[in-house]
Formats: C-alpha cells, structure tokens, sequence
C-alpha cells in the first residue's frame, strides 16, 4: 500500500511543469545523440550535465534518464534508414533494418522498432517498480565486508566484460582507482597525492575527467576522420510507418522475448544494452520459425534487439539505484550526477530520497510515452538532421564540453583536468581502452575505500573477516571467477580439452 | 586502405609499458603517505600504493601478452591504415588551439575566446574559409552563453559585461 502512495507521489512530482518541461529536453536530446553516429548515450548524458547545475536533484536526473533511453530509441532510426548504427546496441537493427530498407519495408521497420522499444521500456519500468524497493532492502541487510565485495565483484566484472580485452578492462579500472584517490582522503581527511596543486586537492573532477573521456576524443576522432554520411530518400509518410498484421503475427514471441533479456541483461553489471541485443538476436534466432530470413531483413529480429536494448537501458538502473552500483557506463555517469547533486545512490536513497526515486521512475512512464509520440513524427527532422555536416556538430560539442566544465565551478583548474583527460581518451580509443571501468572507478572508489576501512576497524584489521563470511566469500568468488574465465590462457586451455577430447572420440 | 581492422599491438604495448611506469611512479609517491593510522586501520596511503602495484601487475601481463603476440606477427611493410598524417595534424592543431583557448578562459571575454575557439575547431575540421563559418561559430558562441548565461545565470568570463 505504501508503495502505491509513494508511486502517486512519484507522478504528482513527474507531472509538474517543471520535470515534464526537462523530461521532455532530455528524451529529445537522447533521441538526437542516439541519432547522430559518433555521439553515444554516454556522452550525450555526459553533455548535458552542466544543464543541471541549477535545477532541482530530482528534475536533473530525470532530464539525464530521459537522454539514456531516449538514446535507445533513436539509435534504431539510422540504422534501419542508412545501414549507420547511433550506438552500438542497434548494431543488430542495421543488419536486418538495412535490408528492409532495401526491399521497400524501412517505413514498417522503424514502426515496429518504435513499437517494440516502447513495450521493451514500459515493461522494464514496471520490473524496476516492483524490484527496486525489494533489492534496497536485501541491500540494506549488507554489513561493510558484503558492500566491499560487491563493489570489488562489480568493478571486475564491468572491467573484464567492457572491451575487447580483458586485461585493458582491469588496466583501466585500475588506473581509474588511481585517479580516485588523488585528493582529500574521506577517512582521516588528509590530502594525499595532489604534488602541491590547490585544484587537485578537491579530487579529480567527475565532469572534467567524463567530458574528457567521453565527448573530447569523439570530436578528435571526427577532426581525423571527417566522413560524410551518404543520405538515401525512404517514404516516410506515417502511413507508411505501421507493421503489418504478418509482421505482429512473426514477432509475437520476439517481444516478450527481447524485453525479458534486455531486462534481465541490464540488471546484470557490465551486460547492458549492447550485449541484451546480441543475446536477443541470439535467441530469437534459435526460436523463430523463419530464422532463414535474420540477415535478409528480418521484422522479428528488430522486434527482439529493439525491445532488448529499450529493456536493458531501464533495467540497469536497478543495481545503480538499490547496491549503488552502476552496471553500464551511461548508468556510471548517471551515479556520478546524482552524487553532484547530493544524493548517494544505494539502498538508502529508497529510504532518505523515496520523492526523488519515485519521480524518476513515473518519469520513465511518462518518458516512454513521450518517445513513442514523438519517435515516428520525428524522424524525417532526425534524418534531414543527418545532412549537417559532421564537423558542424563536433565543434558545438567540443565547445559545450569546455563551457560545461568551466561553469561546474568556475575552475580553471578542471577545464585543465578536462584537457588531461581528453587527450588520455583520445589516445585510448587509438589503442582500443576502454575509458568506462575509469569513470566507474572515479564513482565507485570512495565507497571501496570506506567499505574497505570500516570492515577492518570491525574486525581488529583481521583481513579474514572478507572470507569468513559467506555472501562476502561468495561474490569474492564471483569477481575472481569473471576474470579468469576471460582470460586468453583459460580459453586457450578450453580449446586444448576441446581438441583432445575431439581426438579421443575420433581415436 | 586496410579493410579488416588489425589488433593494435604496437599501441597496446606502448601504452602498457607507460602505464607500467606510471604505476611505479605511483607507487613510490603512494609510500610517503602514512599507510597506518593510530588506531588501528589502514592509513590514506595504503589505497593508492596497492592501486598503483595492480596497474603494475595488470600493465606486466598486458605488456607479456601483447609482446608474445607481436614476436607471432610476421613483419610486413608500413600501411596506410585508414587516416593520414594530414588527419593526425589537424587533431595536434586543435588540441593545441583548445590549450590556448584555456589560457586565454580568464583573460578574454568568454564570447570572443568561445567564437575564436569555434572559428579555428570548424576551419580545421574542413568548413570552407568563408562567411558561413564566421556565423556558424558566432552563433556556436552565442547561443552557449545564452544557455549559460541568461538561462541557467552561470556567470562566464566576461559575462558581467553583458549586466
């Protein structure tokens, strides 16, 4: 009962001018960032963060939400329009949009990727509902050893799982950790490692070092490469735009289906939208009853990644909001603004801000809606927004990020942690590092350290305390697991038992 | 023109080896902050050192594996793969046309130093040398310092000038 209470008041605060003004901004700009190749849902949150300053916590989160899912949805317009993926998680919409593209369809393949992205949203709003207040409250029962395992365990496993090696992974979270800790120390409150700069001893600024990493090397890479993208005329009238009822009837599973594990791959840290989307491909694949047609122009197939991806970008708020821990990169830049705006995300953020919490999840309601309104209408703007040159957008973008940093707190001092930063993330995505586990570390590093801390002072500084309990043990465990089964020795081990026991039965 | 993406092992490897040193570096400057305090628990020191000894490790297997692969790869001739010098020195121009811009932040007005900024980004990026550009990063410039400024009352450098 009194979760229906709090849910009327989480959409009594969504209904005001002011959060449907801002929710409306950032499903709109996260529908455009997902449009525009180049600008990812992370830094497209990245960007609008300095908006947020001024505004109340609650409006500036859901304006920041509203630009991730918003993304979701319009990442599939390109891909299905010109064969150019928005973000990586509409890989699978490209291949098989594409081709309906070709064969006349591309009008009824973005209907039902607004479709479908709307049904895979929704439903995962209603999980992270009926989920989130339970999660918080298992959280809650977490002594300092479980939170330290637990962030110790998420921050491997996001690691290992967010590149194309697993050592890079670690490499940069664990360089991320080092960044972390210059500044003061929150136990005793001594400024450790800043080498006598004054702007250093506030720590590494979130902004500075997420803009940096994130918006700086897109506009560098774009100065390098500058491509134009080849623009091709499809029908676009809102006719045109609906499935047809063969369509509905191919896709009755692929729905559910693709909600279900984009939901479930979102939960999970270091999933998210991107691999819920192959899974979901994967799946429906093996199910479907004309799996010839994936890769020719499949209407089930973009049924199946489209409500994934929606699914997952929702769903992995749920570990951000309830353990404090962020299962994606968008959802690490998403934490890191709740924190500038004073909030700490973890089971006690149901208990000291359920009017923030519940406003953002009505919001997520209204947004979907707003999206599936506006998603269609909107895409021959989207598309003639494709024909401004690319070099137009990047300067904008890299003279936002410079304001942006600037104005957090008026330091000159960040603007050059933001220029530090952005020549390490151009350099990174030259030699193919991920930057995410480093921003996940900037977020999730004090809390380690305050975890790590009050586990000691509890156990007399006895270290077993980690391993004698056994949830701690357990996700311990998990952690040292996640890296070793992503390790290329251990999959050149399980190719060698392969071969010899191939051998065997052939001998 | 390369058309398959090759793993970049020249780069994994340089960057190992500097993040390598870097956490050597950071290592030695981790060991004069006091790693205990008095009672009893870890001091601000014993974070950073430890984080600075995985970079090390993590860097070493990178820099092991990354040169195991790299003695396998048969030597072939320098390629052009996918963008030129000419790409990399408009990247050098504008990074050095944004550490100007930082220097400049708090002594120009934050309209003339963002549309100076914009101008050289467009012009380096490929904007044709005419007047579209000078109104495309006027109004870059402006309409920034309206968000900013007027709208959400974040005072720039300049910005008192406008009132």
């Amino acid at each position: 009962m009194e979760a229906v209470h709090l849910m009327i008041g989480g959409f009594q605060a969504a209904f005001s001018w002011l959060n449907l003004l801002y929710l409306f901004i950032g499903v709109l700009f996260g529908n455009l960032v997902g449009v525009l190749p180049g600008l990812g849902p992370v830094s497209g949150t990245v960007l609008l963060i300095p908006l947020t300053f001024k505004l109340p916590a609650a409006t500036a989160i859901i304006m920041l939400s509203g630009v991730y899912y918003g993304a979701m949805y319009g990442g599939s317009t390109t891909s299905i329009l010109l064969n150019i993926p928005g973000e990586s998680s509409s890989l699978m919409t490209a291949v098989e949009g594409y081709q309906l593209t070709k064969q006349g369809r591309g009008g009824a393949a973005l209907g039902m990727s607004a479709i479908t992205s709307f049904i895979g949203g929704t439903l995962a709003v209603v999980g992270l509902m009926t989920l989130s207040p339970l999660m918080a409250d298992v959280a809650l029962s977490f002594g300092p050893p479980e939170n330290f395992a637990l962030i110790f365990a998420a921050f491997t496993i996001i690691a290992s799982l967010g590149g194309s090696s697993v050592l890079k992974g670690l490499a940069m979270g664990a360089l991320g950790v080092v960044f972390a800790t210059i500044g003061i120390e929150p136990m005793v409150a001594q400024n450790r490692l800043t080498f006598g700069l004054a702007p250093l001893s506030g720590g590494v600024s979130f902004v500075a070092a997420a803009m940096g990493l994130f918006a700086l090397p897109e506009v560098f890479e774009g100065i390098e490469q500058p491509g134009q993208v080849v623009f091709q005329k499809v029908a676009l009238k809102l006719r045109n735009l609906m499935p047809n009822r063969q369509d509905f009837k191919d896709s009755k599973t692929a729905i559910p289906m693709g909600a279900l594990t984009g939901f479930i791959g979102g939960v999970l840290p270091g999933a998210g939208a991107t691999i819920s989307s192959f899974f979901a491909y994967g799946i429906q694949k093996r199910i479907a009853k004309r799996p010839e047609l994936f890769g020719k122009g499949s209407m089930e197939a973009i049924a199946a990644v489209e409500g994934a991806n929606n699914a997952a970008s929702t769903s992995a708020l749920i570990p951000m909001l309830t353990f404090g821990i962020p299962g994606s990169g968008t959802a690490a830049i998403l934490m890191g603004a709740m924190i500038i705006h004073g909030l700490q995300p973890g089971p006690l953020l149901f208990e000291n801000n359920p009017d923030v919490v519940w406003a953002l999840i009505a919001s997520m309601y209204l947004g979907n809606i707003m999206l599936f309104i506006l998603n269609l209408p909107l895409i021959g703007i989207w598309v003639s927004f494709m024909r401004l040159p690319t070099h137009i957008i990047l300067t904008g973008v890299l003279a936002i990020s410079v304001t942006g940093v600037y104005a957090d707190e008026n330091s000159l001092g960040d603007v050059i942690v933001m220029f530090g930063f952005g020549i390490l993330g151009y350099i990174l995505k030259k030699t193919d590092f991920p930057p995410a586990p480093i921003v996940l570390a900037l977020v999730l590093t004090e809390q380690l350290e305050g975890a790590l801390h009050r586990s000691l002072v509890i156990s007399g500084g006895d270290w077993s305390i980690f391993f004698t309990r056994p949830l701690s043990l357990g996700l311990l465990l998990l952690a040292l697991i996640s890296i070793i089964l992503q390790m290329p020795a251990f999959e050149r081990w399980v190719g060698k038992i392969r071969r010899l026991a191939r051998e065997e039965v052939g001998g | 023109m390369d058309t398959e993406p090759k793993p970049r092992t020249t780069g994994t490897l340089v960057m190992s080896i500097v993040l390598l040193l870097f956490g050597i570096f950071w290592m030695i400057a981790a060991k004069n902050v006091p790693n205990k305090t008095g009672f009893g628990s870890l001091g601000p020191g014993f974070l950073p050192f430890w984080a600075g000894a995985s970079l090390v490790i993590i860097s070493a297997f990178l820099m092991i594996g990354t040169l195991r692969i790299k003695l396998r790869e048969k030597p072939e001739p320098a390629k052009t793969v996918g963008v030129g010098h000419h790409g990399q020195w408009m990247v050098l121009l504008t990074i050095l046309a944004l550490l100007i811009y930082i220097i400049l932040l708090s002594r120009l007005h934050f309209f003339i130093n963002t549309f100076l900024l914009a101008a050289v980004g467009l012009a380096l990026s490929g904007e044709p040398l005419k007047l579209r550009l000078l109104v495309v990063a006027a109004l870059i410039s402006f309409v920034l310092f309206a968000i900013f400024v007027f709208w959400l009352q974040i005072p720039l450098p300049g910005s008192r000038i406008f009132g």
